[in-house]
């Protein structure tokens, strides 16, 4: 019983993680149709920036989120204005497959930079728990686990009382009706794709206190943000919290009950059966 | 098959004695008979890759899941004391079937749906295979290297099998079946209003897809000796095929053929050198491809054998 309890607790924390890493590709998609398989890359570059900031200036990981967070967003609005922005009228998949190039060469040039070697980042509470009754809480999970609640609430916020929120939602809504009333698309695209990935950074930032740091990071999350996406419904902030809650426990029970080893699986299972249930067939 | 004329039984004899007749030319040393030997896999493969990636616009980058079916199939059996050349029927069957079980269901999603949803599947497909110990675990299997079948015989196989793959490459093409295929691939609504049955159709040649990847994976078990789950499940394969078609030109029937070679020169002559860089310089070749030529090589050679023609002719 306790066993089960604690595997619940922790697929808990680890699922409002997933949720917040993977609301950033739901944004993107929701408002410009693009299937972002850069997501990766914004996701392995925030965990190096934390990683690096760490161990140069000792700077904290939940501190660092103030650097990437700008540093996304700038990146990812580049992103959109140089390449994204010239196939808007082409089908999703040459966009997609133009972001997986962008993915390859910000995996390449981690490589060259830092090495394939799997390095960790130690915090003063990295080892630290909390005994609550029966259970033992991981400190850093707790913490991270409520910065991710902490930035669905902001942006939460942003989306339903900001005009900018409005303009995100209108776009997603029908784009040709926001442009007719008045809304800045283009800029609201390259705004949308600026936050998209200024959330994967971040989340980089926060995974990088139990995670370890190598390039193939963003390859392993990458498919678990699909996968909550999918699940949780594209742009619905609640349905993709407890879809992200609902693979964090699924995956450790499987790793509990059944294989370490077989705690990926489960989210690549569940993305495609996700998938097809949901016979997404819009083009 | 109606669509299967007189004329590519010609091609395709016609090629065969080619192929022949360079032979002793490839077969010089070890090299040029390894680089022969991967350069019928990739045509293999990226011909197998454009009956639903390009026919069909239906991108997969999950083809390495059957390319390693057939690579297993292939080795366990040799190693059970099948002839490898026995094996191939089982490698293609085996890699069918799975493809059809995945297939079947993925295949109803169209667009970045059915492209995520290969992701899944392959990538489930590699953690499972890491983890069978009856087939050698994450350390793979070593084929009995005194029973290698020598460059002839392997370079025989690998011509029959990159040129039996082009034909029924031609063959979809003209077929019903690939016209339903290309119809779906432009309008996938007017196609089913028109009586194309969307699903059946693209299973059908999934399952073709499916049958030959298995073979360039048993071929692959049997020219390397070697094969290990992250090697023949990786996704490094599955991007490389979407490479060579996107660079050779997809939906065409040549297309994949002169992808699979501007790939394999690219690969070993060009990126050698440049080892340190690899992943990147295919991300730029993608996003350069994507932007500025995204019809890929086939049309600019055609348009220069035309100019030619004109000329000359």
């Amino acid at each position: 019983m306790v066993d089960l309890l604690s595997v619940l607790a922790s697929g808990i924390l680890v699922g409002t993680v997933y949720a917040y890493m993977a609301y950033g590709l739901g944004l993107i998609y929701g408002v410009l149709r693009v299937v972002n398989l850069a997501h990766g890359a914004f996701l392995t570059l925030g965990v190096y920036v934390t990683w690096w900031l760490n161990t140069t200036f000792g700077m904290d990981p939940l501190v660092s989120i103030l650097i990437t967070v700008p540093l996304g967003f700038a990146l990812g609005a580049t992103v959109e204005r140089t390449l994204v922005f010239r196939l808007r009228d082409s089908p999703p998949v040459t966009t997609l497959l133009l972001l997986f190039g962008v993915w390859l060469i910000v995996r390449n040039a981690l490589y060259l930079i830092f090495g394939g070697a799997d390095r960790s980042l130690l915090t003063s509470y990295s080892l630290e728990s909390l005994a609550v009754g029966p259970l033992t809480l991981s400190i850093p999970r707790l913490i991270v686990s409520a910065f991710s609640l902490l930035g669905f609430v902001v942006l939460a916020l942003m989306l339903k009382r900001t005009w900018s929120g409005l303009a995100l939602r209108a776009v997603a809504q029908d784009r040709e009706a926001a442009a007719l009333s008045g809304v800045p698309v283009n800029r609201v695209w390259a705004v949308a794709f600026g936050i998209g990935s200024a959330l994967a950074m971040s989340a980089g930032s926060l995974m990088s206190l139990f995670y370890s740091v190598t390039p193939e990071f963003g390859a392993r999350f990458l498919l678990k943000s699909f996968c909550v996406v999918v699940l949780g419904g594209l742009t619905n902030i609640g349905g993709i919290l407890v879809a992200g809650i609902g693979l964090g426990i699924a995956e450790d029970l499987t790793a509990f009950y059944i294989h370490t080893g077989y705690r990926d699986v489960v989210s690549f299972l569940v993305l495609t059966a996700a998938l097809v249930m949901r016979r997404a067939d819009s083009d | 098959m109606s669509s299967f004329t007189r004329r590519h039984l010609f091609l395709g004899v016609g090629a065969l004695g080619g192929l022949a007749l360079i032979a002793p030319l490839l077969l010089a040393n070890p090299y040029s008979s390894r680089l022969a030997q991967l350069l019928f896999m990739n045509v293999l493969l990226a011909s197998a890759w454009n009956l639903v990636g390009g026919f069909a616009g239906q991108i997969s980058f999950g083809n390495a899941s059957l390319f390693g079916v057939g690579a297993y199939a292939t080795s366990m059996l040799w190693l059970a004391g099948f002839h490898p050349f026995l094996t191939m029927p089982a490698a293609a069957l085996l890699a069918a079937l799975y493809g059809v079980a995945w297939g079947w269901p993925c295949l109803r999603l169209r667009g970045p749906y059915f492209a995520i949803a290969t992701i899944g599947v392959a990538e489930a497909t590699r953690i499972v295979a890491n983890h069978i110990e009856a087939a050698g675990g994450a350390s793979g299997l070593t084929l009995p290297l005194e029973q290698d079948l020598g460059p002839v015989l392997l370079y025989a196989l690998g011509a029959v099998l990159a040129v039996a793959s082009v034909l029924v490459s031609a063959a979809v093409r003209r077929s019903r079946l690939g016209l339903g295929l290309i119809a779906l691939r432009e309008d996938a609504q007017a196609a089913a209003a028109s009586g194309v049955n969307v699903a059946r159709q693209q299973v059908t040649v999934f399952a073709v897809t499916a049958a030959l990847t298995g073979l360039a994976g048993g071929y692959y078990a049997v020219f390397t000796l070697y094969v290990v789950p992250e090697k023949v499940f990786g996704f490094d394969l599955s991007i490389s095929l979407v490479l060579m078609v996107l660079v050779g030109g997809i939906g065409t029937v040549m297309g994949p053929v002169l992808g699979a070679g501007i790939y394999l020169f690219l690969e070993q002559f060009v990126l050698a050198s440049l080892a340190d860089i690899h992943l990147a310089a295919f991300g730029a070749l993608l996003i350069f491809i994507i932007l500025l030529e995204p019809r890929g090589a086939a049309p600019r050679l055609a348009q220069f054998v035309r100019l030619i023609r004109r000329r000359f002719g």
